[in-house]
């Protein structure tokens, strides 16, 4: 990140913050993304983030953290456009019925789809704190600070995501090995 | 492969999908928003608190637990004052923790009229539009919870703050919370707000009207009038629009703020508070209550015990007395553990506690009937005027209805003349 664009976005230098905008953007989106699983809430959030990061800048006491700052701006931006859309999810798309299909290629989509399922049921803390581990590639502490929670609850948030993950990932996987076995 | 590395690779696989650009127009959007978005600067314009909303969050649990901790140190055998050192003994009614006989409750759901508060957070009727995070604006709602409603919602766009009623209760001044930062009259039964602050720009560089009081007989105000470097009282006659700034009361340095001018009942005095900041961490580094004479001269602080940031004074009806806070609630900011309602003598003598300590409340303002009204956790509260019969307006609950972000810092006022 541009130490001096930081700076001189903070002291209210709306080109400097353009600029940041252009650096940052595709990352904070395909972060939102992936933890809204949803292309218009992940536009909306990355929308809110970058005027609420611009609004709030003043309060950043230290440039060198601004990508962890912007992390968990982005993150709350999340949490808002999902309690924002809440009587609406109903709507959310889906997922196609793929049960009893045999092809190798149906196959893997399903599985896929089963996984997209499993993380759709994920409450978003814990949604967010898998995304930050496996996507973003934080280590827990990291994502504790990111975050603004105790080590210990990003890692319970982690142990509790990953724990649904594997289990839709092993259903996934288990109906490919019996037919493998079958054969 | 283990089944760790295997569920790892999975996970990455399963996330590695899906878009990674975000979408020109997104971000365009973006821009154009915050090219009309002003930054917020708690520094210069403190009254911006809402980003500390989580840190109150912090700060109010510690006074939940500093409560529990201050009932058992007031129920000490030999307990006295609170030991400041004011000029005479503070005394502290601590009405809710009395053992005696309980005072009479009021049922304050019968008063007439409107409270005007104005409000930092979700809309308390639910209504805040969609993308708006923290709006601030004035409601009315009356004591018994009927009616809530805004005050000329969305005029000015900026947003609504530091309401003060007039004198025969027909009217709202308040001033815009963001740039241009002006001030603006209504009518309380609403309507168009009108501009007040015509000869002033409201840009923070330039020009900021704020904090508006009426006069007793309402047609002055005294208001803050400053820019990000310097802050000054002034006074508008509302017939003619005249400003006259009040040189005694300039400050030129940019960590100290003027705010919340009341009158004295006889119209020749207004008590206000000076605010200093500590540049380090935007927290109070001092507060202190002024009183200066309308023409400008006589200007003194008023003699508070020196160790605690005094606020948002404001002067009884009959002119006996200051009601006042520790710690004034626009610039709080985080910087007080204990926010609490005192009054003294406008010499600074008989200071009293009126409020338990430790629970945080503020913003006090005296009633036509010589009654304080105050902000209290979620919601406001009337007591008399020596802390007795401390009550929630409206028992019911129908006051305690901040929304989903809960801001702090209210100013709720009771129409005068119903």
């Amino acid at each position: 990140m541009d130490r001096d664009l930081v700076e001189r976005a903070r002291k209210g230098d709306r080109d400097a913050f353009a600029g940041l905008v252009h650096q940052v953007s595709d990352g904070l989106y395909a972060i939102a993304f992936r933890i809204l699983r949803d292309t218009g809430l992940a536009e909306d959030a990355l929308q809110s983030a970058l005027v609420s990061a611009w609004r709030q800048l003043p309060h950043l006491r230290d440039a060198d953290r601004f990508d962890a700052w912007l992390h968990r701006v982005l993150v709350n931006s999340c949490y808002v456009e999902v309690r924002r859309n809440r009587p609406w999810a109903a709507n959310v798309r889906v997922l196609p019925d793929l049960q009893g299909s045999t092809s190798d290629e149906s196959r893997a989509v399903g599985d896929r789809d089963e996984i997209e399922r499993a993380f759709r049921r994920l409450p978003m803390d814990q949604r967010a704190v898998f995304v930050m581990h496996h996507y973003v590639g934080l280590p827990l502490v990291e994502i504790a600070d990111t975050l603004g929670i105790p080590a210990g609850t990003a890692r319970s948030r982690l142990h509790y995501a990953t724990r649904a993950m594997r289990t839709a990932i092993e259903a996934g996987r288990q109906p490919a090995i019996e037919k493998e076995g079958l054969a | 492969m283990s089944d760790e590395h295997r569920f790892e690779r999975d996970a990455r696989a399963f996330l590695e999908l899906g878009p990674t650009d975000a979408p020109d127009r997104v971000v365009e959007a973006a821009l154009l928003e915050i090219d009309q978005t002003s930054q917020e600067r708690v520094l210069w314009i403190p009254w911006r608190l809402p980003t500390m909303t989580p840190r109150l969050g912090l700060v109010a649990t510690a006074l939940v637990a500093v409560v529990g901790l201050g009932l058992i140190y007031l129920n000490l055998p030999g307990r006295g004052s609170v030991g400041a050192p004011s000029p005479t003994p503070i005394v502290s009614p601590r009405p809710s923790t009395t053992t005696g006989p309980q005072p009479t409750i009021v049922d304050y759901s019968t008063i007439d009229g409107w409270v005007v508060f104005e409000h930092f957070g979700k809309a308390p009727d639910g209504t805040t539009p969609a993308g708006v995070e923290y709006p601030h604006s004035i409601w009315l709602i009356h004591a018994d919870g009927s009616d809530l409603h805004e005050l000329s919602a969305g005029v000015p766009a900026s947003g609504k703050i530091a309401p003060d009623i007039s004198p025969d209760g027909s009217h709202v001044i308040f001033s815009a919370y963001d740039s241009p930062v002006q001030v603006w009259e209504v009518g309380i039964e609403g309507g168009d707000p009108e501009l007040v602050s015509t000869d002033c720009s409201g840009i923070p560089a330039d020009c900021m009207d704020a904090d508006p009081a009426y006069s007793p007989d309402g047609k002055r105000i005294a208001f803050l009038r400053a820019t990000e470097t310097s802050s000054v009282l002034a006074i508008r006659d509302l017939a003619s629009g005249a400003v006259t700034t009040l040189p005694s009361t300039l400050s030129s340095v940019s960590n100290v703020w003027l705010a919340q001018p009341s009158w004295s009942p006889d119209g020749e005095q207004i008590v206000y508070h000076k605010v200093v900041f500590d540049e380090a961490n935007d927290k109070i580094a001092d507060s202190s209550i002024f009183i200066v004479n309308a023409n400008g001269t006589g200007l003194h602080e008023v003699p508070l015990p020196d160790d605690d940031p005094y606020g948002d004074a404001d002067w009884s009806p009959d002119g006996s007395r200051l009601v006042f806070g520790r710690c004034p609630i626009h610039e709080f900011n985080g910087s007080c553990e204990n926010t609490d309602i005192y009054t003294a003598r406008p010499d600074g003598t008989d200071l009293q506690l009126l409020t338990q300590p430790g629970v945080g409340y503020g913003a006090p303002s005296w009633t036509d009937d010589g009654q304080i009204m105050f902000w209290g956790p979620t919601t406001f509260y009337l007591m008399d005027a020596d802390g007795q019969n401390s009550h929630r307006i409206n028992e019911s609950g129908k006051l305690t209805m901040f929304g989903e972000t809960l801001g702090y810092g209210y100013y709720g006022l009771l129409q005068p003349t119903p």
